[in-house]
């Protein structure tokens, strides 16, 4: 191919009617793909666009057709079908500066497709980036995100389920210990307890909490003392301070803590003074003994802090697959909280938690949904906000956006959006986010496993990506029901044989 | 609207003065034909008028669709008329002139065995030569000795698309000085039957058949309202109805050739009205040639083959394909010539 027909072949189309410094429309000869990167010469510059969106149709075979057999004849009298394909450009900047130009371009200027050489300089690695994957219809062109954006600006991955949210979050961590990170996983369904990462161990964190690091509103959720029961926490209160009082003069020791913050509240019955609340003292009693009874488990005063647990290199993941959800939300809460305030006395004081942490925090909308509040929800949102200055990142996951808090989903500065399909997710998603124009969004049903928008402070201009498949060894995913039945029911054969044929040979030729 | 009822009243009665068609209507069903070579041409012109000058666009085309699929010729033209008079009756002929000179490209070149003409070719025949009074029989004799053989000429030999005539202003204002004008105008009259005698020639005469969606033909019912419009409201299914004899250009229909008189008198037309799908649009046939009913159905059936919604999708297709609209125009004359004439309208 010689360089005038190379060039033909670059070209895609033309830009017609009137167009803005930020889009223009264009027909074109050819079949562009929604999210290719094209680029415009006018004016003395070379800007840089991504196609977002097309529209296909043919000036024969017009929607007035109402007889399918005409269509059949117009195919067969055109031979070729003479079709049309028009779009729209979103202008992304020049290709040196990524600068919106002030001029929108002319009509008639030529679309041609961008090389991978001008991608690869945009989407390339400048030494503090994870590579995602690759630009879906540039599959030459690596996309890599910003680490460091990451962390300050906190990230969202959104999608349905199945459309490959954990493959995204494995390859974003493994990344992420490549450079010797630290990340903390809430493992809500147990995915990642078995993962394999290549750049970096799996360090399980027990979900023991020290009830020693317990705040009184921890304690007081983790007891279902409702909001309302103002009368159960003020005897709470007063037998929590009492017990913690006497242990820390040492006159109990701390497995006595609860067994004495019992006797406590037992007391309280015996005196006069609270006999009018007798029945709130008893409700209290019940919930120590429900907490011990269902939730002891999680409970450990021989438990570190959970702030001395976290490894630096290494993905730490709690795995919340066991409890329910009120209980997650305490554990989460309990770790953001200690997570920002031992951050916070590193930065301020050198002590506390020496290496920046993303959190990634699976199923978000449960731990803060938006139409109730939870302890996470409040400290997601004060991370969210302050994180930035002391180096805690958020990475908030999520298959339902719509019930994901928009004051916290607006924090975050970064999203990997893979396939959403409800429009009223991809609304509420759209209204925290002013980068997803209209027309990407419009992508959003159609996204194929693995395919994302990324966008945000973490890439120079949005992308359409297609994910690195994790390399490593990941549990998560649909159950292969048939497999599974299928195995059991050759073992249990198996078994039957087997039986069969041990009273075959003690029976003998009897 | 008071009148509403009157005015309905009197479109029933017009339908209610023909209730039976007799024999008139032949009901017939029309089978699928082979798939022809079958061509399609239309045209189109649009024009502004500026107080000084007149800038028109033409555009013809003809599109000839085989098993292959379809090869299209185009062309056009954009120029600038002065507003003498008469300027709307030349862009007709322009048009005309560069239609016919497609469709003679096309019969050349691409060898289609059936060539569909949108509108009447009896018509175009007949068309009147509004400007006569104009011009002195002395004048006329001139312009035919002189400028006649070459246009012919060039009609016969040239495959170029254009109007001959307009090359010959220059010598026309040697020969006629300020009456050029009406002569030019003339010599396209000329030049449009030149053309037009051409593409009906015994060469091409038998590939030609014209079709118009409309008509107002009153020669088979001899009633009040188009037979056209007769047809469509008394008959539903495929069929044909043709005029009983042969028509030709007679001296009722056409007082005057100022040249190729023998020619066009010759022409023999078989003229029929069909419908290619139940409860589809009647169309007009023009034929010039003789021929019997069965030929008719044979033609019908290619038609048929070719036919979308009732109407050849050929000729549609064509038609889509020259429009030229009023923002097109615009554009070419403010932002491709770059012409901000006034054009006297805009106080309004």
């Amino acid at each position: 191919m010689n360089r005038q027909e190379d060039r033909n072949s670059a070209i895609i189309g033309s830009c017609i009617g009137e167009a803005t410094p930020e889009r223009v429309t264009f027909i074109s000869k050819g079949v562009p793909k929604v999210g290719e990167y094209v680029v415009l010469e006018y004016d003395g510059r070379k800007v840089l666009g991504m196609i977002e969106a097309l529209v296909r149709g043919s000036v024969s075979i017009t929607e007035d057709i109402l007889d399918p057999s005409d269509v059949e004849r117009i195919k067969r009298i055109e031979g070729d079908i003479d079709h049309y394909i028009k779009g729209t450009i979103r202008i992304l900047g020049d290709v040196d500066s990524l600068m919106i130009p002030r001029i929108p371009p002319p009509p008639g200027t030529e679309v041609k497709r961008a090389d991978d050489g001008v991608l690869q300089n945009i989407f390339g690695n400048n030494g503090r980036c994870v590579r995602l994957g690759v630009l879906l219809n540039h599959p030459n062109v690596p996309v890599y995100v910003d680490v460091n954006s990451i962390i300050s600006r906190h990230l969202a991955i959104l999608a349905i389920t199945g459309a490959g949210k954990s493959n995204t979050v494995a390859v974003l961590v493994d990344g992420i210990l490549r450079y010797g990170g630290c990340v903390l996983i809430f493992d809500m369904h147990s995915e990642y307890v078995d993962t394999r990462f290549k750049h970096g161990d799996v360090n399980p964190i027990e979900t023991k909490i020290n009830p020693l690091y317990l705040s009184f509103p921890e304690l007081s959720k983790l007891m279902k003392i409702g909001e309302k029961a103002y009368i159960q926490e003020r005897y709470l209160r007063m037998a929590y301070n009492e017990t913690r009082e006497r242990f820390l003069k040492g006159e109990i020791s701390v497995t006595e803590f609860f067994s004495s913050m019992k006797k406590t509240l037992q007391e309280y019955l015996r005196t006069d003074q609270y006999k009018k609340d007798k029945n709130s003292i008893m409700g209290v009693i019940n919930k120590l003994d429900e907490l011990l009874e269902k939730y002891g488990f999680i409970l450990s005063f021989s438990a570190p802090d959970v702030v001395d647990t976290l490894k630096l290199g290494a993905a730490n993941i709690v795995d919340l697959g066991c409890v329910d959800e009120e209980v997650a939300d305490v554990v989460v809460s309990h770790f953001l909280r200690r997570i920002l305030q031992e951050r916070k006395n590193y930065k301020m004081r050198g002590e506390g938690l020496r290496f920046p942490i993303l959190i990634v925090i699976e199923e978000a909308h449960i731990l803060a949904p938006k139409d109730r509040d939870t302890y996470s929800k409040y400290w997601i949102s004060r991370i969210a906000r302050e994180g930035r200055k002391f180096g805690v990142g958020l990475c908030l996951v999520s298959q339902r956006p719509k019930s994901l808090d928009a004051n916290a989903l607006s924090q975050v500065n970064n999203m990997i959006i893979l396939r959403l399909v409800e429009p009223s997710d991809q609304r509420h998603v759209q209204a925290a986010s002013e980068m997803l124009s209209d027309d990407l969004l419009a992508q959003l049903p159609s996204l194929n496993v693995g395919e994302a928008i990324v966008l945000g402070l973490m890439i120079k201009i949005p992308a359409l990506v297609k994910i690195d498949k994790f390399e490593g060894k990941i549990s998560g995913g649909d159950v292969d029901v048939v497999d599974e039945w299928r195995r059991l029911h050759f073992q249990e054969k198996d078994s039957v044989k087997r039986e069969h044929e041990e009273l075959k040979q003690l029976m003998g030729d009897w | 609207m008071q009148k509403r009822d009157v005015l309905l009243r009197r479109i029933e009665e017009f339908a209610e003065r023909i209730d039976s068609l007799d024999d008139t209507w032949r009901p017939v069903h029309i089978p699928n034909g082979k798939f022809p070579a079958m061509g399609a041409e239309d045209g189109s012109y649009n024009a502004i008028e500026y107080r000084s000058a007149l800038l028109y666009g033409i555009c013809a085309e003809v599109i000839v669709s085989d098993e292959g699929g379809l090869q299209i010729l185009r062309s056009g033209d954009v120029d600038i008329l002065y507003p003498y008079r008469y300027v709307r009756d030349r862009l007709r002929i322009y048009m005309s002139i560069f239609e016919l000179k497609t469709t003679l490209r096309a019969l050349k070149r691409l060898s289609p065995s059936i060539l569909l003409i949108d509108g009447s070719i009896i018509s175009a025949i007949i068309r009147p030569l509004p400007f006569k009074e104009n011009l002195t029989p002395d004048m006329r004799a001139l312009v035919e000795k002189k400028y006649l053989s070459r246009i012919v000429r060039s009609v016969k030999s040239s495959e170029e698309v254009n109007v001959f005539s307009k090359e010959l202003l220059d010598e026309l204002r040697e020969d006629f000085g300020r009456m050029r004008g009406e002569i030019i105008a003339y010599l396209e009259f000329l030049e449009n039957l030149a053309v037009l005698r051409e593409v009906l020639s015994d060469k091409y005469r038998d590939k030609i058949v014209s079709i118009s969606k409309t008509s107002r033909s009153t020669e088979m019912f001899n009633c009040n309202i188009p037979d056209i419009a007769i047809l469509e409201k008394l008959t539903r299914e495929e069929g044909y109805a043709r005029i009983p004899y042969i028509v030709k250009i007679t001296k009722e229909r056409k007082r005057y050739f100022p040249v190729f008189s023998e020619f066009f008198r010759s022409l023999e037309f078989t003229v029929f009205y069909a419908r290619l799908k139940e409860r589809g649009q009647v169309l007009k046939f023009e034929v010039p040639r003789v021929i019997d009913d069965d030929e008719i159905v044979e033609l019908l059936s290619y038609l048929k083959t070719v036919s979308v919604d009732g109407y050849p999708y050929l000729l549609k297709r064509a038609h889509r394909d020259v429009i030229i609209s009023n923002e097109v125009m615009e554009h070419i004359a403010k932002h491709i010539i770059g012409i901000h004439e006034r054009k006297g309208r805009e106080i309004l």
